[in-house]
């Protein structure tokens, strides 16, 4: 206890030069580490009883996690009880059997109060139909929605990828091709995480064909800096711009006539990366194989980007 | 002295004869009161069966067990809970990604909690003491009930908090906040 109070007494001198000068660039940001000097019982003391720091903590990890940071504004002592690993490893130990890792706080915030660890990817079963998609290829009878997917098997039941959704985008015979960008630009807490921790980014699709017709399927997943510039409808994309890609995975499955009914995962998973990321681009494209009107290329649904929580190891430096 | 009829709850009948085979034991709150009662009841205290375990203490001697921490007033609710939770299954295993919530507490829990704010203070710290972790969830969730949607300015008026930062400490941490959250 002394040797905290030394500790936050010391920042507290040193206090106003180490604020961040500028909040909006991620590389730049320095989240306030030191404890604030607190007076010793204020915001523990309720109705004149003292509360233990341990039970206030107990306490205030029943309140949503969204709900928690404006109470940081209510004193020094909650504003150190929320911005202390404890209170957040209590909630996430709440939740799940496997142990909370020693993580500082604002991970488990990025993980609590966003989709940056379960989806980023919005609309992947054309639900909406085909909002958040740029669509650059759209050619034979072009992308269509069914629903549910009209002779493959319906899509595999208890998956969250589908987000309760029973319909799937489907290709014609000749290249249907779309894209969804995720702009990270606004989300500095995930790019500011991205850059210390490197999480790794894990991009799938489940993918089928009809029973009677062969087809083929590609997903391709990169990751551009600041210089990417969004897509048109119809745009074409040169080869030079992908070159800039800062990473690129892709995979390709190709079903056979009479093979490919039953859906299947591709997934495909990016372990490193350079810092400054700003812009990932889901792509998935697809035909049949046959050359037959209509609607025989291959199926999609179920698409997810998601950074996995589960990489992150405690702190590298 | 008090004994058994501390708590008059239909659930005590039902369970009279189990009372009168299984081996009592005796609280004595922090202002002397001695409550007798069933030590499996007792035992839901983690406090009071380490207690019992490592001190060997025999369950049919006439001991009593003291606690300091504990005024007669919350000795008697906290003995009123677990009585009323005494059946109750061991805590489930948690399951993953289930979010913890504070508006699952049973009807039964939330009329034994309609206390003032002392008295609510008092049984969370005697639920922690205690180690009743039924008991320290239940009340902590009424607790945070009390703050959920509130704001700072409220909440420092609830409970009399003062707001100890300076203007520009509370500058900084809103900015930090402000940061965090996606524009």
């Amino acid at each position: 206890m002394g040797n905290r109070a030394t500790r936050s007494l010391e920042s507290f001198i040193d206090f106003q030069n180490i604020m961040p000068k500028h909040y909006t660039s991620v590389a730049d940001f320095k989240f306030h580490d030191p404890l604030y000097e607190e007076e010793e019982f204020n915001g523990l003391v309720f109705n004149s009883i003292f509360i233990p720091e341990e039970v206030l903590t107990q306490i205030l990890s029943f309140i949503p996690p969204k709900e928690l940071l404006p109470l940081t504004l209510v004193c020094k002592k909650w504003c150190n009880i929320i911005k202390s690993e404890c209170i957040w490893m209590e909630i996430y130990n709440k939740g799940h059997t496997h142990r909370a890792k020693l993580l500082p706080w604002y991970v488990y915030y990025l993980y609590f109060t966003t989709d940056s660890f379960t989806n980023l990817l919005k609309n992947g079963n054309g639900k909406d139909g085909f909002k958040n998609w740029v669509i650059l290829k759209n050619l034979g009878d072009q992308f269509k929605i069914e629903d549910p997917p009209k002779g493959s098997d319906p899509l595999p039941e208890g998956v969250p990828d589908f987000n309760g959704h029973t319909s799937c985008f489907v290709t014609s015979y000749y290249e249907c091709n779309k894209i969804q960008e995720i702009q990270l630009e606004n989300k500095r807490l995930l790019r500011y995480v991205m850059n210390k921790y490197r999480p790794q980014i894990a991009a799938s699709e489940w993918v089928a064909a009809r029973f009677d017709c062969g087809c083929e399927y590609k997903l391709t997943f990169r990751g551009f800096g600041p210089n990417y510039l969004p897509k048109e409808p119809n745009e074409y994309v040169d080869e030079e711009e992908i070159e800039d890609a800062l990473f690129e995975k892709h995979k390709s499955v190709r079903f056979e006539q009479w093979a490919g009914k039953s859906w299947e995962k591709v997934e495909l998973l990016v372990e490193d990366y350079p810092k400054n990321v700003k812009t990932l681009v889901f792509e998935h494209e697809g035909n049949d194989t046959q050359f037959w009107k209509g609607h025989y290329g291959s199926k999609m649904a179920g698409g997810v980007v998601k950074f996995l929580f589960e990489s992150i190891e405690s702190e590298r430096d | 002295m008090s004994t058994l009829n501390t708590v008059k709850s239909p659930a005590m009948n039902v369970n009279f004869f189990a009372f009168a085979i299984m081996p009592n034991i005796k609280l004595q709150s922090s202002d002397g009161e001695t409550f007798e009662i069933d030590v499996e009841i007792a035992k839901c205290s983690v406090t009071i069966k380490t207690m019992l375990e490592d001190l060997g203490m025999d369950e049919e001697e006439e001991e009593v067990v003291p606690l300091p921490n504990v005024n007669s007033a919350i000795l008697r609710k906290v003995i009123q809970w677990a009585t009323y939770h005494k059946d109750d299954p061991p805590p489930p295993e948690d399951d993953d990604n289930k979010e913890k919530r504070t508006d699952d507490i049973s009807s039964w829990d939330a009329d034994f909690l309609k206390v003032d704010q002392g008295t609510l203070f008092e049984l969370i710290l005697a639920a922690n003491y205690l180690d009743i972790k039924g008991l320290l969830d239940v009340t902590c969730k009424t607790v945070a009930n009390m703050i959920k949607g509130k704001a700072p300015e409220e909440i420092r008026k609830t409970f009399n908090i003062k707001n100890d930062f300076t203007p520009s400490e509370e500058e900084q941490v809103r900015k930090e906040n402000e940061w965090c959250e996606e524009k």
